[in-house]
């Protein structure tokens, strides 16, 4: 048992479809832009974990191709693959491989290429007996929880267009971001095609092609290879009911995230996260998820997201910035969405933002969400 | 430590530990492994859990997290854990889902205890191999550009490393089954401890590997085996349970393994019992842990999944 801290990161650029690079080149890319931003080689690496949802390419345990591109070749290798969660799991799973005395350094690669796969089918491949008659992927099933969650709470269609607007402005100013609009508004997110009421196109994720990489080395080794190593300061994970029918309103009460803060904010005694948490990188894939997780994260009181984002105090200049890299709502490659939000969290935490950077962030937040309901929460911080 | 034999650290080599800290095996649990059409994959698996937790003496309230191991395309379903979320008792608790054999995700459950991340884990493995379509699905391993085209699958990679071995004969098969099992581990002492485990991945390409040897497996047990201060395995090991996915392959992990002529060697018959892929490793845990519960030692338990065993875990336990 000691303390570990991320000293590297790295990613692809996301984009729609990457003709130029197969899923193992893609890998190699992330992971060695990685190791290069922590100053070191793949012979340094000790042990090896992926993240990738197999079904949404339709090839059967593709880490056995793939993983000699995260440098996997005769080392300790394993692949977590738990739906959206895939990527934040798989970095909580480096993490404990990490701190557990075993391993120097690990290095956490996430990836998907959503161009070679049907990813709705893939989605769609649920319980056979009685969910998969009505399988409707994310955009369905979140236009019921989100429709739940409106009537409860209020939010309007403009404030989740808001909250779209921002993460592909944000976007824009991240290099490796799929979608970059800076000039979007809230009109042209009103204007977008509906998918499912109240859900329009851009209020959706894309999908996208990507990867993303991080490198994690245990107290001792971190601070001799990084000037400003984002340190694990707590690592959640909840799951959930299987059946969407069997959760009580959602997005409502979201309460695996909810339950998952608590327990993270107790274990570094965050008290008032608005307050001391100093930037936060959360996995919304559509707009509304956004402000229901600002009340689960108790960014807010219950019924006040609106407000928040009406104040914007989750601006790239507000109290709490949320998602300055662009979040999920502007790149999608869902392996490794997780692995970017907390490699975003610690980029932010190490001073390696670059235009997207928060000044003096010491405290970052990242959360990851998958399947129906399941939810995983990180904390990194510039202290051990 | 380092885990291949030439690779030198940079970095303080002092840091990483060479022995595991006391985790015991509280319990054990497995379904029957045959064809079982008429049930469902949570059905299997709560049998196969309420098993493990009944031989533990625990109830669910006394686990902290669960990590699972199975395969979407072999499920047909997508995170093919959600099949199994209730049943294992993850409803707003901790779980991890490897996708790969179920001895790694128990190589794995250790980590996160060793990381102080939990006290008390349960290891669940599941397929329903009956069900499902091996020799199309294991096409879909091979990489798309220059093995796949060709038709490979995990039967016609084992015939190649088969022949490579001298045998004229086609590998037989071990039989194809559906079945789940559970293991517990806990930091709470009890007389069977976790002693050594190592894992790793081998070349992908078959035509890159040397299909007479396994190195993962000998970088697995190399690991394995220092973390368990193992010298001998075949002098210092009580029993071994090999994952013998095919005839051939039993003498070929043991040669991997140092357990060549091992007369205790996969002494409950091996996969000819019918543990499915991705059960059979933790089943091999399993075996070994009934085994030493009758004869005091070190037992060794070994996985593998994907072509030709390109990936490889090995646990060595101890009472």
């Amino acid at each position: 048992m000691r303390h570990a801290a991320i000293i590297g990161t790295g990613q692809t650029k996301h984009t729609k479809a990457h003709d130029d690079m197969n899923q193992a080149e893609l890998v190699r890319q992330a992971a060695t832009r990685a190791l290069s931003d922590a100053g070191i080689t793949f012979r340094e690496v000790d042990a090896v974990v992926l993240a990738n949802m197999e079904l949404f390419e339709g090839r059967a345990l593709p880490e056995m191709w793939v993983g000699a591109g995260a440098g996997g070749y005769l080392k300790p290798a394993i692949k977590i693959a738990t739906g959206g969660t895939s990527g934040t799991s798989a970095a909580i799973a480096g993490y404990h491989q990490c701190a557990s005395g075993l391993f120097d350094i690990v290095l956490v690669v996430g990836w998907e290429k959503h161009s070679e796969g049907a990813t709705q089918t893939g989605m769609a491949m649920v319980d056979p007996l009685w969910d998969r008659n009505v399988a409707s992927g994310a955009v369905g099933n979140f236009a019921l929880s989100i429709s739940q969650y409106v009537a409860e709470r209020g939010v309007t269609p403009a404030q989740a267009a808001q909250v779209a607007v921002k993460a592909r402005r944000n976007a824009a100013k991240n290099p490796y971001a799929h979608l970059q609009m800076p000039d979007l508004t809230v009109e042209q997110v009103l204007r977008s095609p509906m998918l499912a009421d109240p859900v329009h196109r851009l209020d959706m994720c894309p999908q996208s092609d990507g990867a993303c990489a991080l490198v994690y080395a245990a107290q001792g080794i971190a601070e001799k290879l990084c000037a400003r190593p984002a340190w694990v300061r707590a690592a959640v994970t909840r799951h959930d009911q299987p059946y969407i029918g069997d959760l009580d309103r959602r997005l409502v009460t979201m309460r695996t995230l909810r339950d998952a803060a608590r327990a993270a904010y107790h274990q570094v005694g965050i008290v008032e996260p608005r307050k001391q948490i100093d930037v936060a990188e959360i996995y919304e894939p559509v707009s509304y998820a956004e402000l229901a997780w600002y009340e689960a994260l108790g960014f807010c009181a219950e019924g006040k997201a609106g407000e928040l984002i009406d104040e914007g105090v989750t601006e790239m200049n507000g109290e709490l910035p949320v998602n300055p890299s662009g979040g999920v709502l502007s790149s999608n490659p869902v392996g490794a969405s997780g692995v970017l939000r907390v490699a975003e969290a610690a980029m932010q935490v190490m001073g390696r933002a670059g235009a997207h950077q928060i000044a003096d962030a010491r405290v970052a937040l990242a959360t990851g969400y998958g399947v129906y309901a399941w939810s995983d929460v990180m904390i990194l911080g510039a202290d051990t | 430590m380092s885990y291949t034999h030439n690779m030198s650290l940079t970095h303080s080599a002092s840091q990483v530990n060479t022995f595991l800290p006391p985790i015991s095996i509280l319990g054990v649990g497995r379904t029957i492994y045959a064809p079982q059409p008429g049930t469902a994959i949570a059905e299997l698996v709560y049998h196969a859990v309420q098993a493990a937790l009944n031989d533990a003496g625990l109830t669910m309230r006394e686990v902290d997290a669960r990590v699972t191991a199975s395969v979407d395309l072999w499920d047909g379903l997508t995170a093919s854990n959600v099949a199994i979320t209730e049943v294992v008792g993850a409803v707003m608790q901790p779980e991890a889902r490897v996708a790969g054999d179920g001895l790694l995700a128990a190589c794995h459950a250790v980590t996160s205890i060793c990381a102080g991340a939990y006290r008390t884990v349960l290891v669940v493995a599941h397929c329903k191999a009956t069900m499902s379509a091996p020799r199309a699905l294991s096409n879909w391993t091979f990489d798309p550009i220059y093995q796949q085209p060709l038709g490979l699958d995990d039967f016609s990679a084992a015939a190649l490393q088969a022949s490579v071995l001298g045998s004229l004969a086609p590998p037989s098969h071990a039989p194809l089954a559906d079945g789940a099992a559970a293991i517990i581990l806990s930091t709470a002492a009890a007389p069977l401890t976790i002693r050594g485990m190592g894992w790793a991945l081998d070349e992908h390409y078959l035509g890159d590997r040397d299909l007479t040897d396994s190195i993962a497996l000998r970088a697995a047990a190399q690991r394995a085996f220092a973390l368990a201060g193992i010298a001998d395995a075949k002098r210092e090991l009580e029993c071994a349970e090999l994952s013998d996915h095919f005839d051939y392959q039993r003498a070929l992990w043991a040669r991997a393994l140092g357990l060549d002529d091992f007369p205790k060697l996969n002494m409950s018959g091996g996969l000819d019992r019918g543990a499915p892929p991705f059960v059979a490793g933790l089943d091999c845990l399993i075996e070994i842990v009934l085994r030493l519960r009758e004869t005091p030692g070190l037992g060794l338990a070994h996985g593998c999944w994907g072509p030709a065993g390109q990936g490889q875990a090995v646990m060595v336990v101890g009472r």
